[in-house]
C-alpha cells in the first residue's frame, strides 16, 4: 500500500502530468506522419530525457509510444496512408469511411477504440503482468510458428476478389522479409551484392511506397483521386461524429479485440501489426448480415484499433517483469529505463517498486489524456481533408521522402520506398491487393526462422506441432478460421 | 488510345514469370549451406514462394481460359504514359537527393504540381516552403543529417 501511494505521489505532480500530456501529443503528432513512427519520437526525445527527474521522463517516453499507436490511424483513416505498422489493418475500413463523407466518425471510432484497448492493455499491465508474463514465457519456436500461420491465414480474408491474387502479394511480402543476412545460417539473401541490403528492407519504406507513393502516381495520372477531396470536404461536421448508440454497439468488438491485443503484445515479437490484423480478423468472421466489412465498417475500425492499442501497455509486461523488449520501441525504452538507473527484470518490482507503479499507473492515465487531446484535436486533424488535392499531393509526397529518408538516415530508404511505389502501381493494375505484401513481411520472418528452430527442437520430427497444448491451438484456429473465411465469402458470392 | 486486358490472365502470366524468375535467381543470390536443419536450408523458404507464386499464377490462368472467371480492365495509354513521365521524374529525383535533398524534394514538389496542372503560384510556393520547414525540422530539430 506505501509502494502504491508513494507511485501515486509521483505520478500526479505538475512536472509528470505536464510531460504526460505533451508525450501524448507528439506521440499523436509523430504516429500521424507516415514514416515516423512512435519508436522513432522515443529515441528523438530520448536525450531531452536526461536532465529530466526518472518518472516524468519515463512517462513522456511511454506517452509518446501510446499516442504514436493512436496517431498511425489518423493517415490511414484520412490519405489512405498508415502511419505506422500497426495502423495497416486500420486504413481497410477507415479510408472507405472517410471517402464515404464521415471522416470525422471514423477518426472517433478510432479514438474511442484506441483509448479503449489501451485501457484494458494498461489495466492488464496493472493487474497481470506475473500471469501473462509467465504465458507468453511458455512460447516457443513451434508456438511462434503456428501463431505466425495464424496470422497469415488472414491473408484469406483481406484478398478481397482473389485469394490467388492475395497469397502471391504475400508471397512478396515474404521475400521481401528474407532479403538480407538469414539470421540462422547468416547467409546472405538476395542482397545483389550491395552492402545496404545486408541489414534488410525497412518495411515501413515498403509501406510508404506501396500505400503513398502507388496512390501519388495514380492520382498524378488522374487514374485515382479526383473526387475523393471533395467528398470529404462535403462534410457536414454534426451529423458527422460517433453517437453513443454506434459507440455502445461496438464494445463487444472493441473488449474481445482489446484482450487479443493485450495477449499478443505481451508476447515478445509479435507486435502490434499482427493484434491489429488478428482482431480485425476475428470481427470480420463474426460479422453480422449487413456489417460490410471494407467498405466502412464502423467495427472494421473499431477491432484493429483496440488490437493495436490493446497490444502497447502489455507490450511492457515481459520488459517489466522478465527484461525482454517485446519489440523495437520496447527495446528503446529499456535503454531508457537503463539510462535512469533502473535494471528492468524480476527484480524491479523489489528495487523501484514506486516508480514501476508509477509508470503502471501513468499507463491508464495516458490514455484518458489522449482520449480529450484527440476529442478536442480531432477537427484540426480533419481540415487535413480540407486541403486542395493538388497541394495534398505534393505535401505528402515531400513528407513521405522525408520520412523514408528519416527511418535509418539514408536515402536507401527513399529508394526502397520509391521502387515499391512502382511495383504497386503495377499490381494494381492486375488486381494484386496491398495488404498481404504487409502480412508477409510482419509475418514470414517470424514463420521460418521459428519453423527451423523448431524443427531443430525435435529433431526434425514435424509432430512437434502437434504434441504442444498452444501450438496445436493456433494450428485448430488456422483450419477453422480458414474453412470460416471461405464458407462466408462463398455466402457473399450468392 | 485504349488497350483492353483481361485481369485475371495477365496477372497469372505476370506471376508465373515472376515465379520462373525467382526460381533461378534463387540460387544465384542464396549461397548453399554446409548443412540444413532437417532439409530446411536458407533457400527453402525462396524456392517454395515460387512454386506457390507459380501455382498461383497457373491458377488465375486457368481461371480465365477454362472458367471463363475474368475481367476485362481498360488502360488508357495516354494516362499511363503520363504515369510512366512521373515515374521517371521519380528515377531523377533519387538521383538528386543523393546531392540536395532541399533542392531535390522541392523540384519534386513542383514537378508533383505540374503533372496535376494546378496552376495556382501560390501552391507552388507552399511546396517549396513545406520542403524548407521539413528540411529545418529534421536537421536543426531532430538532428537528422539531410544530403
Amino acid at each position: 500500500m506505501d509502494v502504491l501511494m508513494a507511485a501515486l505521489g509521483e505520478l500526479f505532480s505538475f512536472d509528470c502530468l505536464l510531460f504526460m500530456v505533451l508525450g501524448v501529443f507528439i506521440g499523436i503528432i509523430f504516429g500521424a506522419i507516415p514514416g515516423m513512427s512512435g519508436n522513432l519520437g522515443v529515441t528523438v526525445f530520448l536525450p531531452f530525457t536526461f536532465a529530466m527527474d526518472t518518472v516524468p521522463a519515463l512517462i513522456l517516453l511511454c506517452g509518446i509510444f501510446y499516442g504514436s499507436n493512436f496517431g498511425g490511424s489518423i493517415s490511414a483513416i484520412l490519405i489512405n496512408t498508415p502511419g505506422t505498422n500497426g495502423a495497416c489493418a486500420t486504413l481497410l475500413d477507415g479510408y472507405p469511411m472517410a471517402k464515404k463523407g464521415h471522416p470525422l466518425k471514423a477518426l472517433d471510432m478510432s479514438l474511442v477504440a484506441s483509448t479503449f484497448g489501451g485501457l484494458v492493455s494498461a489495466l492488464t499491465l496493472l493487474f497481470f503482468s506475473p500471469q501473462i508474463s509467465k504465458v507468453a514465457l511458455s512460447f516457443g519456436a513451434p508456438e511462434y510458428f503456428a501463431l505466425a500461420v495464424f496470422g497469415l491465414s488472414i491473408i484469406a480474408s483481406v484478398s478481397g476478389k482473389s485469394i490467388m491474387k492475395g497469397l502471391v502479394s504475400g508471397s512478396l511480402g515474404m521475400l521481401l522479409a528474407t532479403v538480407g543476412i538469414d539470421k540462422i545460417s547468416g547467409i546472405n539473401r538476395f542482397t545483389f551484392g550491395n552492402i545496404k541490403m545486408y541489414n534488410g528492407i525497412q518495411m515501413i519504406a515498403v509501406l510508404l511506397g506501396v500505400y503513398a507513393v502507388n496512390q501519388m502516381i495514380s492520382r498524378v495520372n488522374g487514374t485515382e483521386g479526383g473526387g475523393q477531396a471533395s467528398s470529404l470536404v462535403g462534410t457536414d461536421r454534426k451529423s458527422d461524429r460517433l453517437t453513443w448508440k454506434e459507440a455502445v454497439s461496438t464494445v463487444p468488438t472493441m473488449a474481445k479485440s482489446s484482450i487479443i491485443g493485450s495477449v499478443i503484445g505481451a508476447i515478445p515479437g509479435a507486435g502490434s501489426a499482427i493484434a491489429a490484423y488478428i482482431s480485425y480478423n476475428e470481427a470480420k468472421r463474426c460479422a453480422k448480415p449487413g456489417e460490410k466489412f471494407g467498405e466502412g465498417e464502423l467495427k472494421g475500425i473499431a477491432a484493429p484499433e483496440s488490437g493495436n492499442n490493446g497490444a502497447t501497455a502489455s507490450c511492457l509486461i515481459p520488459l517489466l517483469t522478465l527484461g525482454i523488449p517485446g519489440d523495437a520501441v520496447a527495446a528503446t525504452l529499456m535503454g531508457a529505463f537503463t539510462m535512469h538507473g533502473l535494471v528492468v527484470g524480476p527484480k524491479l518490482f523489489q528495487t523501484s517498486g514506486d516508480l514501476v507503479y508509477a509508470i503502471m499507473i501513468g499507463s491508464i492515465v495516458a490514455q484518458i489524456v489522449m482520449y480529450f487531446q484527440g476529442r478536442y484535436l480531432m477537427p484540426v486533424f480533419v481540415k487535413i481533408t480540407h486541403i486542395p488535392q493538388q497541394l495534398l499531393t505534393a505535401l505528402l509526397m515531400i513528407i513521405c521522402c522525408a520520412g523514408a529518408f528519416a527511418i535509418a538516415n539514408s536515402v536507401f530508404e527513399v529508394y526502397i520506398m520509391l521502387i515499391f511505389g512502382v511495383v504497386a502501381y503495377f499490381m494494381n493494375k492486375f488486381g494484386f491487393p496491398p495488404v498481404p505484401i504487409v502480412l508477409g513481411m510482419v509475418l514470414g520472418p517470424i514463420a521460418e526462422s521459428n519453423l527451423r528452430n523448431a524443427l531443430t527442437l525435435s529433431d526434425g520430427s514435424w509432430m512437434i506441432f502437434v504434441q504442444r497444448p498452444i501450438c496445436l491451438t493456433f494450428i485448430i484456429l488456422t483450419v477453422v478460421l480458414v474453412v470460416l473465411l471461405k464458407r462466408t465469402s462463398k455466402k457473399n458470392a450468392l | 488510345m485504349k488497350l483492353h486486358y483481361r485481369s485475371n490472365l495477365s496477372a497469372g502470366c505476370a506471376a508465373l514469370i515472376a515465379a520462373v524468375l525467382l526460381f533461378l535467381i534463387t540460387p544465384v543470390q542464396v549461397a548453399a549451406e554446409a548443412s540444413s536443419v532437417h532439409g530446411i536450408s536458407s533457400r527453402t523458404l525462396p524456392y517454395a514462394l515460387s512454386v506457390l507464386t507459380g501455382v498461383c499464377g497457373v491458377g488465375l490462368i486457368l481461371q480465365s481460359l477454362v472458367l471463363k472467371k475474368d475481367e476485362v480492365k481498360e488502360l488508357d495509354l495516354r494516362k499511363e504514359a503520363k504515369g510512366l513521365l512521373y515515374m521517371l521524374v521519380l528515377l531523377a529525383y533519387g538521383l538528386g537527393l543523393k546531392h540536395s535533398f532541399l533542392i531535390a524534394t522541392s523540384l519534386l514538389g513542383v514537378a508533383t504540381l505540374a503533372f496535376t496542372k494546378c496552376k495556382k503560384p501560390w501552391y507552388y510556393v507552399i511546396s517549396i516552403v513545406a520542403v524548407a520547414v521539413i528540411y529545418l525540422m529534421f536537421t536543426q530539430l531532430l538532428h537528422v543529417r539531410l544530403p
